[in-house]
């Protein structure tokens, strides 16, 4: 019953959107601001629709409602209520549902704005918002609805995809869809800007915030998408280029430019075409990633023919983007730059060469994702590139990235000054040099490759990049204290709370070179094995030593499943290194396999030891014989924590940025706020 | 802003440095030989697996992996070279079961693109950026704090 009224709830959302898209569009015509306004609630309304729309679903899967095709695909019997509701999220009908719930709190809130000084683009904003959003909507009830009923109810559902009964993995599809769908509102701004031919920045001033929101947010998400695939798909690794991370990572990198760019406009007038255009490919990317997920289409292009979601996302793009178009190249003329370029050699050009950087990862990343789908389409055949072929591609222009971010800050806007970059940057490069020489010096001990004098070098590069932001705070503060008289803790806070953007951001590199570290420990130096051993039996592995315990069967965490589990002592090896003693105890280990025998589905869930630095990560591979011997594979994963610490370092620039962050445009119009100081 | 590296100053960051290094430098002292379980692990590296998106055979848990990684051990030990299992796989499931695409044929086109588009967008970066150069000089400033009779005079000189 309730479940019902969830089902026409969701219906009457869309509706509401629909018209609330064509009642601000009439409004703005006729210049009837009732219009206008009843709009903006029917599309601020939709929110609490959806949310009555979730409440349905979830109120199924709490009472394991098993009339619904949904609940009997991500639920059963011996489910715990916990997962019950994380499974709302579990499969394709309720994740897109759930994305739809996001997307209108995103509609929402922004409805809510004050909306004085840019109330032009309210109808422009609603609509654009209402249509995307009815159009998901729209989605979800005809080619993936959740609400669906089944004519014989069974008596058990088939329960949740284990890979699913993870933490990260409850985590992580929340935070990476508020990513995608955040963008919803600076998309919506742009939109409105360009149809009502604004000249100035006021959509890059007014969405902002809600830029930074959906970008840390999409950024979140990957990195606990990476954590995730590191604790429960047993292969040791956080990133595999895999076509689903790949779809997350392009928004991620068209965002971060945009980001960027939106700052040259800000600060100069400039490069406004570019910034529109680069807004709607981050969107358009977002719109092509949850298509090509939710379709079907990664696995097989007859998946996409076959269900009536691929032609329906396929429409839409095909609107989206001529709609996109057509507006981008009729507005040409009002998106002139206000001003001239002063020198190639200018923050300004700086970003420029970091939007080229980054769009051309992104589109590489893109088209080679899209190539397995391409190719079945024309030839029959899938051609896939895998980790190697994006390892060498893509990884390089991401290098050039962390190079830029540690010249960019010391290159003055407008005019640049080689010479004064060399100077500024003399004692990073000291840093970075000496830095490289040590890590020559710590890796000529065992063996001295090609492939470790590269790491060593790139080390370097993240020592300098880190030296050089690091000493923008201590610049400033310096500055301060000298000038103000202030002890140096409080010059810092107050020269962050004075430019949190800035200060902030330059917090967002130091994170992004923390997990350009962990990615080089990993990537350079991690290795891995595979042994088998007998029961009592010790083998050798990386300086350590692996001593095999024996198996049991353990409770497992579900009722549906069955756990075996060994047991492992590590300890130090006698070849460990010049820092630890053989035979040291480093912990014990119990990785083990969960059997899923109604899903027929075998997991096998890793378990960790070592140290913060370098992270023993031992999976069960085989056993004979009731555990008389076993096989582990085995992986040394140096330096993988840093991934995770970078994350919150990111995370802790964000908050610095956006907390309080400067008066958006709408209280800056009342002037006497300016006045006051 | 005048800042000297001193002696001392620069032997701080060195030790900073150094430390830093010894953090840096895991363990490398890798490399025994496992047998035929690791060179099996060597070859599924190389290999795509059907049922794990992205992720290579040595690195994917399913059964139907397994399979494949009995394969090739069986291979292997039949007295076949890490090559010839390779190609064995790639004659049964074509190119695209190896992880990375050969470099030949069509897949050179997949190597050339990133290069050809870096190109291109930089090309096209730098022609924009040409033509928004400021053609005529930039207006010259008077800093601040300059004579405010200079200033007047500038002033009459450029209007007159």
């Amino acid at each position: 019953m309730l479940t019902d009224v969830g089902q026409y709830a969701v219906l009457l959302a869309a509706l509401l959107l629909l018209y609330a898209a064509g009642a601000s569009v009439y409004g703005a015509q006729r210049d009837d601001d009732r219009f206008v306004q009843s709009g903006r609630i029917a599309a601020a309304l939709a929110f609490p629709l959806m949310v009555i729309g979730m409440a349905g679903l979830l109120i199924a899967l709490i009472n394991n409602d098993f009339s619904l095709r949904y609940v009997v695909s991500v639920s059963s019997l011996g489910t715990p209520l916990f997962f019950r509701i994380t499974a709302l999220w579990g499969a394709q009908a309720g994740s897109l549902l759930f994305w739809c719930v996001l997307m209108s709190a995103f509609v929402f809130v922004a409805m809510q704005r004050r909306w004085d000084a840019d109330r032009e683009l309210l109808p422009y904003v609603t609509a654009t918002m209402a249509l995307t959003l009815a159009f998901f909507i729209v989605l979800t009830l005809v080619s993936a609805n959740p609400f669906e009923r089944l004519d014989f109810p069974p008596s058990d559902g088939r329960g949740l995809n284990p890979l699913l009964r993870h933490p990260g993995m409850i985590i992580h599809p929340p935070v990476l869809y508020a990513g995608f769908t955040g963008f919803i509102v600076p998309f919506a701004f742009c939109m409105a800007s360009l149809i009502t031919r604004r000249k100035d920045d006021l959509w890059l001033r007014a969405s902002r915030r809600w830029t930074l929101v959906g970008w840390v947010f999409l950024t979140l998400g990957l990195i606990l998408g990476g954590r995730w695939a590191h604790d429960v798909l047993g292969w040791g690794g956080y990133w595999g280029w895999d076509p689903v991370e790949n779809k997350s990572f392009v928004p991620w990198l068209l965002g971060t430019a945009f980001l960027h760019s939106a700052m040259i406009q800000e600060k100069r007038g400039m490069f406004k075409n570019w910034n529109v255009a680069l807004m709607m490919l981050t969107f358009g990317s977002i719109v092509w990633a949850t298509a090509i997920v939710r379709s079907g289409l990664l696995t097989s292009v007859h998946a996409f023919a076959a269900s009536s979601m691929g032609p329906i996302f396929l429409g839409f793009l095909v609107v989206m983007l001529a709609a996109m178009l057509y507006f981008w190249l009729t507005r040409l003329d009002v998106l002139k730059s206000e001003n001239a370029l002063d020198k190639l050699f200018s923050r300004e050009g700086v970003f420029l060469l970091q939007n080229v950087v980054f769009v051309s990862a992104a589109v590489t990343v893109f088209a080679l994702t899209s190539l397995p789908i391409a190719t079945e389409a024309i030839s029959g055949q899938r051609l896939t590139v895998g980790p190697p072929y994006f390892n060498a591609v893509v990884v390089p222009q991401l290098i050039l990235l962390i190079a830029l971010m540690g010249i960019a800050p010391l290159v003055a806007w407008a005019r640049g000054n080689a010479r004064a970059v060399a100077r500024q940057s003399a004692g990073a490069l000291i840093f970075a040099f000496a830095v490289l020489v040590a890590v020559f010096i710590a890796l000529s001990l065992p063996a001295l490759t090609p492939m470790t004098a590269l790491a060593a070098a790139l080390a370097g590069l993240c020592a300098y990049t880190a030296a050089v932001t690091l000493v923008e705070y201590v610049r400033g503060a310096r500055a301060r204290m000298q000038a103000n008289h202030e002890p140096a803790l409080v010059a810092l806070g107050r020269l962050i709370a004075r430019n949190q953007r800035r200060y902030g951001g330059y917090l967002v590199h130091l994170g992004v070179v923390v997990i350009a570290i962990g990615a080089i420990g990993k990537g350079f130096f991690g290795s891995d094995a595979i042994r088998n051993v007998p029961l009592n039996g010790t083998f050798t592995y990386g300086g350590y030593a692996f001593t095999y315990r024996g198996t049991q069967t353990v409770p497992c965490q579900f009722d549906d499943c069955s756990t075996l589990q060994a047991a492992l002592k590590v300890t130090r090896a006698s070849d460990a290194g010049p820092f630890a003693r053989a035979g040291d105890f480093v912990g014990g280990l119990y990785p083990r396999v969960d059997r899923y025998p109604a899903q027929q589905f075998t997991s096998t869930i890793a378990d960790v030891t070592g140290t913060f630095n370098e992270e023993v990560y031992v999976i069960l591979s085989a056993w004979e014989d009731e555990g008389s011997s076993a096989t582990f594979t085995v992986y040394i994963n140096p330096m993988i924590n840093w991934l995770w610490v970078g994350g919150v370092i990111m995370t802790l620039g964000f908050i610095v940025a956006f907390w309080r962050a400067e008066p958006s445009p709408v209280t800056r119009a009342v002037p006497v706020l300016q006045g006051a100081k | 802003m005048k800042r000297r590296h001193t002696p001392g100053r620069t032997a701080l960051l060195m030790i900073v440095a150094l430390l830093l290094g010894a953090l840096l430098a895991p363990a490398v002292a890798r490399g025994q030989d496992g047998g035929l379980d690791e060179r099996t692990r060597e070859v599924a590296k190389r290999l795509n697996c059907p049922t794990c998106a992205g992720r290579n055979l040595a690195d994917c848990p399913t059964d139907t992996c397994a399979q494949w990684k009995a394969e090739i051990t069986a291979q292997l030990k039949a007295g076949k070279s890490e090559a010839e299992v390779t190609d064995y796989f790639i004659s049964r499931f074509g190119a695209g079961v190896l992880q990375e695409p050969p470099r030949q044929g069509g897949y050179l086109l997949a190597w050339a693109f990133p290069v050809i588009l870096f190109i291109a967008l930089c090309v096209a970066a730098f022609a924009v950026a040409r033509r928004a150069l400021r053609k005529e000089p930039a207006p010259v400033v008077p800093a601040a704090g300059s004579d405010p009779y200079l200033d007047a005079l500038e002033r009459d000189v450029q209007e007159g």
